[in-house]
């Protein structure tokens, strides 16, 4: 299967050459899938760019800054326009464990799921489980997914996800701008898409900020709130 | 209605009208949305030629005095309009999104054949030379 790693990347200057290097070792011992990558460079205001040049790394560089949703969507228009298989969102900041990526991918390759997501918080594969007050926001998100489409995600805000050639396509044509993984899960699971959670482990940030802050996380949840809530009213199973 | 009111309604029409037309020729404003402008001042001097159309309709919606539903109509259009310009502007992000998106990967696809011709040529090259 040709698998695609899309790693999206907003000023990672520290961190981005350590995650590429790491997938590339991956992709040269996995012998089962053809592992590319791409990193998606989101306009970054640091070095990010000519590290990505310095150190023959394949990129994309963004004319324009589009936040994270614009440049994942980016990287499923190239997995879709160039026919790979599987398309893997992978964080350009270190905090996803490349091991668990074949765990990832296994669903959908023997066809059992469309669309997996990596969960901290299935099983206890993964001893970072994040500050309290964002278990809390995640926990609410997770029920609010649960009450509208009846199927459980226990870690509905994480990043590490696989999509198989079908989700690449429909989220290649309809991705949410910011904070878009509860969001699209959710349009997924109203289009009757099978997506499944699969356990994965995941560390703390090594280097870099995270986009999250106090005043951020309140818009994020009301906006989380108001997509779930309207996407609850598509009728299941329908195309637009 | 008072007469001065009526006044005023048409000054504010005319006026508004004049800004719409010079706008338009002067290509600021799309001729498509012009209509939309175009019909509103035209309406602000219907009412303030014809205010009987404004009276008798506020003694049937049981509303008190003629300017209060003037200020509802006023209300409810500019709500129409910032909704209509809200679909808008989300259809040119969408829009602009894409744009973005495509042309970084035409240029990302542009300069990876380039540096595969590049480093086929210079491989040739070294062909040639041994």
């Amino acid at each position: 299967m040709k698998v695609l790693i899309i790693i999206p990347a907003y000023n990672e200057e520290y961190n981005i050459l350590e995650v590429v290097n790491i997938v590339k070792r991956y992709s040269k011992c996995c012998k089962e899938h053809k592992i590319d990558y791409v990193v998606i460079n989101d306009g970054s205001k640091d070095n990010t760019e000519s590290i990505c040049q310095q150190n023959d790394i394949n990129y994309i560089s963004l004319i324009m800054n589009l936040g994270i949703g614009g440049a994942v969507q980016t990287g499923y228009i190239i997995a879709d326009i160039q026919n790979y298989d599987i398309a893997v969102q992978f964080d350009g900041d270190g905090q996803h464990d490349i091991e668990y990526l074949e765990k990832l991918i296994t669903p959908l390759v023997q066809a059992e799921a469309d669309f997996t997501v990596g969960s901290r918080f299935l099983g206890e594969t993964s001893k970072f489980k994040s500050s309290v007050t964002r278990r809390i926001g995640i926990k609410y998100l997770s029920f609010l997914i649960k009450c509208l489409t009846g199927v459980s995600i226990k870690d509905p805000t994480s990043g590490f996800r696989a999509a198989n050639r079908k989700v690449i396509h429909l989220l290649a044509e309809n991705y949410p701008i910011d904070y878009p993984e509860p969001e699209s899960i959710v349009t997924l699971l109203r289009r009757e898409i099978k997506v499944k959670e699969v356990p994965v482990n995941m560390y703390e940030r090594s280097g870099g900020k995270s986009s999250i802050n106090f005043g951020k996380s309140i818009y994020y949840m009301m906006k989380e709130t108001c997509a779930i809530c309207c996407a609850g009213f598509v009728r299941k199973g329908r195309k637009e | 209605m008072s007469i001065l009111l009526r006044i005023e309604l048409v000054i504010i029409a005319i006026g508004f009208l004049g800004i719409v037309i010079y706008t338009v020729n002067k290509k600021q404003l799309w001729l498509q949305y012009s209509f939309l402008w175009l019909s509103i001042s035209g309406g602000m001097l219907l009412v303030a030629i014809f205010p009987n159309l404004i009276v008798r309709f506020t003694k049937h919606t049981g509303i008190k005095t003629p300017v209060n539903l003037i200020y509802l109509l006023g209300i409810i259009v500019l709500l129409i309009i910032s909704f209509y310009l809200t679909t808008i502007i989300s259809k040119q992000s969408e829009q602009i999104k894409r744009l973005v998106q495509m042309v970084s990967i035409e240029k990302y696809l542009y300069e990876r054949d380039d540096r595969d011709e590049k480093s086929k040529s210079e491989l040739s090259q070294n062909d040639t030379m041994h």
